[in-house]
């Protein structure tokens, strides 16, 4: 425990570190705010604006043919001659908000842009230890390597995780107030906790990339060569495969296992230059197992790695 | 260890150091790097270390003869590839986990998060050790570092790094420090801190390994000496034991006539030469046989002093096919 405290210390008293979480929050909470700007109230003189100009579209010829038609052959056209008309929020840039919508819209744009913070924050962290040699002074004050690895995981993962949790739940909390209070949504029970289990998932794959990102560094012992492997993958994995190799690779990339996971489901429609187009499902479960067995996978090598090589 | 052991042709009598015996103890203790660009390097080979409780032990060696490798593996920072190692007769690096609250080590430059105070370094090692807070205004005020406790590490110069790194061995009150060029980076006055310090500790039943590429220095201060070379054990024993059953003995001779002396020691198969004004003559057996050989040819010696060899003379007259250095 008292290991876990000085890496919790060690962790925070780290300027880059920090200023990666704080980085990573403060663009969280700027996704929320546009998805809140772009869905915020109309006022009453940009209502009466939209409204005085559906009325004149309203009059236009064409429109008040094709309402006439309707109403005389109402089946025709869906029984719904009312929707015919312009409405005023056809004239509107923005929409009412609709929070459970807007919470799937910035969902993932949250866990990528706040997992990507906290990976570099979570290489950086590990990346300094073997940069100024310091990890070399732990190892001399606590000899066995394998709490010097858990210490520096579990530190590293409780921190962000709960700065994950702070985010996500702020971000998906103030969506919901706004919507509350904007408009005359309501949740039940069951939506409630299907929001929670989202928070908890989007946590999680944060939770997840700080891990791999010091896992990854504490094998390789370079801040850089993780940067490098990561973005390796990005560019060869998920750009040159997916376009070269779609069929093949799809299944496989983490990137739409991460939307599945975060999501709940996530539906990728291929179109082949030779036939129809094709559909490939992902499921929340096999994406969680999917994730879930390549981090414990990373870990385990990360451990290995570290525990027998030579430390400078 | 009463007497010292010279290596370099190991008898078939060698009896190899029982390694539960001693503070630091290996036994053909051997390391071998792979590289891809360098291949196969064997840093030590076949190392015998006997360190015994108590006092200061000089670790010496040129460049690349493997004193940080055998220290890195001592302190489990490195794995071996054969051989024993012991602390306090505890099995290394299994037995580590046991002995290394009584070890304190400062291994090549001193390692500290440059964006970190002083202060706050030492913190964090003394929460991994459980040492009480108050144990690091402690050490600073031993290594005359407590008015720059709270500047970032980065800002510090090189011998107030190296005085930090010995703060952090301090920690612990350990029973064993290891400290590799401890005196790197420090002004004239530094050098004697440390010194007095380590003398002090090995005074007090502190047992000290002192790797130091300054020679007077570790004949100062320690009392057993090891050379190594190559990886290779060269000489071990006590320093005055080493320096002495090394070094030829060598005479300074005054004498009135330096050419007609040296043409007859020379004549006598001795070897001669000429140092400010007087005769410096190896060979001998005895210093009587000089002025004898000199006073049958009417030559009569003004000075005979023997010349103390030091471990300087000694380290590169074992070394002698590489450079001195760390």
């Amino acid at each position: 425990m008292k290991l876990f405290g000085a890496e919790v210390r060690r962790f925070l008293a780290r300027r880059a570190v920090v200023l990666l979480l704080v980085a990573g929050f403060g663009l969280s909470l700027f996704i929320v705010g546009a998805e809140l700007w772009n869905h915020r109230p109309v006022s009453a003189q940009t209502l009466q604006i939209a409204e005085d100009r559906a009325d004149a579209e309203a009059q236009q010829p064409y429109v008040q043919r094709d309402y006439k038609r309707c109403l005389e052959r109402p089946r025709r056209y869906g029984g719904q001659c009312e929707n015919l008309l312009p409405q005023a929020e056809w004239f509107l840039n923005q929409q009412t908000l609709q929070p459970l919508e807007s919470i799937k819209t910035i969902s993932l744009p949250i866990v990528v842009t706040l997992g990507f913070m906290v990976l570099l924050a979570g290489t950086s962290f590990l990346g300094a230890e073997f940069s100024s040699g310091s990890i070399s002074n732990v190892l001399l004050f606590e000899t066995r390597r394998w709490r010097v690895w858990l210490a520096k995981m579990a530190a590293t993962g409780t921190l962000v995780g709960a700065a994950a949790i702070l985010t996500v739940v702020l971000g998906y909390g103030a969506i919901t107030a706004f919507g509350m209070a904007w408009t005359d949504v309501s949740y039940t029970g069951d939506q409630w906790w299907a929001l929670a289990y989202r928070a908890l998932r989007a946590a999680l794959v944060v939770g997840g990339a700080t891990l791999l990102g010091a896992a990854v560094t504490a094998a390789l012992r370079s801040t850089i060569a993780t940067v490098g492997l990561v973005l390796g993958y990005l560019l060869v994995g998920e750009a040159l495969l997916r376009a070269v190799l779609f069929e093949q690779t799809v299944r496989w990339l983490v990137s739409n296992h991460v939307s599945a996971f975060v999501d709940g489901r996530l539906k990728v429609t291929h179109y082949p230059a030779d036939g129809p187009p094709e559909v490939v499902r992902f499921h929340l479960q096999e994406s969680a197992i999917y994730l879930g067995v390549g981090m414990a996978v990373v870990l385990l090598l990360s451990y290995l790695v570290f525990r027998r090589r030579d430390i400078a | 260890m009463t007497e010292h052991q010279t290596y370099g042709q190991r008898s078939s009598t060698y009896v190899r150091p029982d390694v539960s015996d001693y503070v630091i103890a290996t036994r053909r203790l051997r390391k071998v790097y792979r590289t891809r660009r360098l291949g196969t390097i064997v840093a030590v080979e076949d190392l015998d270390l006997a360190v015994p409780a108590g006092g200061v032990h000089g670790f010496l060696g040129p460049n690349g003869s493997g004193k940080t490798t055998t220290i890195r593996m001592l302190l489990g920072l490195a794995a071996a590839t054969r051989g024993e190692m012991t602390l306090f007769g505890e099995p290394v690096p299994s037995g580590l986990p046991r002995v290394m609250s009584r070890v304190g080590a400062v291994v090549e430059q001193p390692k500290f998060l440059p964006g970190f105070t002083g202060r706050t370094n030492l913190s964090l090692l003394a929460r991994v050790a459980g040492v009480p807070r108050q144990r690091v205004d402690e050490v600073l005020e031993r290594v005359d570092l407590r008015e720059r406790a709270d500047d970032r590490y980065k800002g510090y110069s090189l011998g107030m790094r190296q005085r930090l790194a010995i703060a952090a061995t301090l920690l612990k009150s350990p029973d064993l420090l290891i400290l590799d060029e401890p005196s790197n980076g420090l002004d004239p006055q530094g050098i004697r801190d440390i010194r007095d310090m380590i003398g002090a500790l090995g005074s007090s039943g502190v047992t000290v390994l002192l790797s130091s590429h300054i020679l007077a220095e570790v004949e100062q201060v320690c009392d057993s000496v090891t050379i190594v070379q190559r990886g290779r054990l060269v000489t071990s024993g006590r320093v005055a034991n080493v320096v002495g059953g090394q070094a030829a003995t060598v005479l300074r001779v005054g004498v009135g006539d330096l050419d007609a002396a040296q043409r007859v020691l020379v004549g006598n198969g001795l070897e001669v030469s000429r140092v400010s004004g007087q005769l410096m003559v190896e060979g001998a057996n005895d210093p009587a046989d000089v002025t004898r050989l000199l006073a049958a040819h009417d030559l009569f010696v003004t000075e005979l002093t023997p010349v103390r060899p030091d471990l300087e003379s000694v380290f590169l007259s074992l070394t002698s096919d590489s450079g001195i250095g760390a």
